[in-house]
């Protein structure tokens, strides 16, 4: 037997109560005795018993009434009530079954009857307690197993926007790497499209140079060779037809002569000024002094060396072409002279000075000067400030003059007043030691 | 093979007529030959002075005591005339004058490399022409005595 199963017996006759009391005492059960429906509720309302037999004819509230009212209460409807009766009424014993008892035993009753169907509810009642528990057990489990399939769950959710995460910034970085490869290989087709387009330039401009080179070639031969034939032919004409010519013919013949000289020195200059432009530059070092005063006493004719009072101070040295740099002199100089030659009094005076790595060269005269509105243009192509009557020239003497000079890395510049001489200086970076 | 010896010809060789003309008459004034053949291309005066034969070789035609060359030529160039008249034995040792109106460094060099005996630049103005003629005319054919 399990501890002594709690049962309650309920019947207003007290003699049967006492009987039942006895009966389960003696079989070891813990027996409440209830005399009436409201005793037997109330006894159930402050402690559950584990079963209860229940009287069906009582006065006040009967069997059947206390057990509906049992079994519709949550608290007590699982208690096996099993129902006594004087009588075996079927009719009743249904009754009994329909609001919820367990079993039905009549009046009088064997002592081990009423024990074994006691004992068989209760054992009922234990199974499905025990049952109850494990249902209960499972329950909880099964919530235990939700609750821990939702975490998972979770914890999968978070594991996978983690995955999602990384393989987003897998991505993110193959397509830096992408976009990092791409931009690698722009930058090669933009240096090779650069190296090409160099490549053509520099083509370019080598076939323009070779167009250049054969112009000048050109220009030297072929537009001399008409003029010679002006110029022979009028001198034929002039020395062997002077006799049919009138002086009118004979000045018209002169010039004729005289601007086939002109356009001669056109060409020339032309020439001079493209190798300017085409030679390359033979860099050594020159005592600018020296080579000053030389051209100075090749140039001058015997009327000017008597007009003239020319001085040279000392001049830095220069590191250029000297060939190139002769003509800068001779230009400069013969310029000088042309300009001054109509004063009574002529001056020409070369100086030199040195500073912050930088030579300048001057040369001074007190010649008819220029206006100093057209400073900028006289070292333009063909820029003439006088009238060709009044001075010879070209007017491409100064555009020599610049071009070397640039070439050089140097500037030139002038400084003129009308009727008060004019000034030409002109830069070259200074000789470094190593030059020498 | 020289029709007379005495004879001074001198050859040359220029294609434009308003030079030859000028330079013959500038020859003939100084009186500097008695004899001048004008040649108007190179390859005229190639066949002038080398005469083609049937075997392949080419028989010595004429001698002349000067050339004067035009550098700037139709077809067979001044410069290859020099050659050949510079890189064959018999012709060696006959002086020839460049002429021409270019002053360029490159074609100078170039013709005295190939054995050029003189190089002067025709001048524009014609009494300057004369002169240049008669000094070199009177220098290769009077005072420089070939070998």
């Amino acid at each position: 037997m399990n501890d002594k199963a709690a049962i309650l017996a309920v019947d207003d006759t007290s003699e049967s109560l006492a009987l039942l009391v006895r009966i389960l005492t003696q079989a070891g059960y813990q027996v409440r005795p209830a005399d009436s429906g409201e005793l037997a509720l109330a006894a159930v309302a402050a402690n559950l018993p584990d079963l209860i037999l229940l009287d069906i004819r009582m006065q006040g509230i009967d069997g059947l009434e206390v057990c509906r009212r049992l079994k519709s209460n949550e608290h007590t409807q699982h208690i096996p009530i099993i129902l006594i009766s004087a009588f075996a009424d079927v009719q009743e014993w249904v009754a009994g079954l329909q609001v919820g008892a367990a079993d039905y035993i009549t009046k009088p009753f064997q002592a081990e009857e009423l024990l074994i169907r006691v004992e068989t509810h209760l054992a009922l009642k234990r199974a499905r307690v025990s049952l109850e528990q494990q249902a209960s057990a499972l329950r909880s489990s099964n919530a235990r197993l939700s609750t821990e399939i939702v975490e998972r769950k979770s914890v999968e959710d978070k594991l996978r926007q983690s995955l999602n995460l990384a393989e987003g910034s897998r991505l993110a970085m193959l397509s830096a790497l992408e976009d990092q490869k791409e931009a690698q290989e722009q930058i090669r087709l933009l240096n090779t499209g650069l190296e090409q387009r160099v490549a053509r330039r520099t083509a370019q401009l080598e076939t323009s140079n070779k167009e250049l080179e054969s112009f000048a070639y050109s220009v030297s031969h072929d537009l001399r060779a008409p003029l010679r034939a002006i110029d022979g032919f009028s001198r034929i004409l002039q020395q062997e037809y002077a006799d049919k010519l009138d002086d009118e013919g004979l000045r018209l013949l002169g010039v004729v002569r005289n601007s086939t000289k002109t356009m001669d020195q056109l060409i020339t200059d032309l020439l001079a000024l493209s190798k300017v432009s085409r030679s390359e530059l033979k860099y050594s070092p020159i005592d600018m002094t020296a080579m000053v005063k030389a051209i100075y006493y090749q140039m001058a004719t015997p009327e000017v060396l008597e007009k003239f009072v020319f001085t040279v101070s000392d001049l830095p040295g220069a590191n250029g072409d000297p060939t190139l740099m002769r003509q800068v002199w001779m230009n400069l100089i013969s310029n000088a002279i042309k300009y001054t030659l109509p004063r009574e009094v002529c001056a020409i005076q070369i100086s030199g000075s040195v500073s912050t790595g930088l030579c300048t060269y001057a040369i001074k005269d007190n010649g008819v000067g220029y206006n100093p509105k057209y400073t900028d243009n006289i070292f333009g192509l063909f820029q003439r400030l006088h009238r060709s009557g009044e001075f010879e020239g070209t007017g491409v003497g100064l555009a020599i003059v610049k071009r070397i000079i640039h070439r050089h890395g140097g500037q030139v510049w002038g400084e003129g007043q009308v009727g008060a001489g004019a000034t030409f200086y002109f830069t070259l970076p200074e000789r470094q030691v190593n030059d020498a | 093979m020289m029709h007379n010896p005495e004879a001074m010809v001198i050859l040359l060789v220029e294609d434009n007529d308003s030079d030859a003309e000028l330079t013959l008459r500038a020859l003939k004034k100084y009186h500097l030959s008695n004899k001048i053949i004008r040649m108007a291309d190179g390859q005229e005066a190639l066949d002038y002075i080398f005469q083609p034969k049937a075997t392949g070789e080419t028989e010595l035609r004429a001698n002349p005591k000067l050339i004067l060359l035009d550098l700037k030529l139709p077809g067979v160039s001044g410069l290859e005339v020099l050659q050949a008249v510079k890189s064959d034995p018999r012709t060696r040792c006959i002086p020839v004058v460049v002429l021409t109106s270019s002053t360029e460094e490159e074609d100078i060099i170039k013709t005295y490399q190939l054995g050029v005996n003189s190089f002067i630049s025709k001048p524009v103005e014609f009494d300057d022409f004369m002169e240049t003629v008669k000094n070199l005319g009177l220098y290769w054919l009077l005072l420089n005595k070939a070998p």
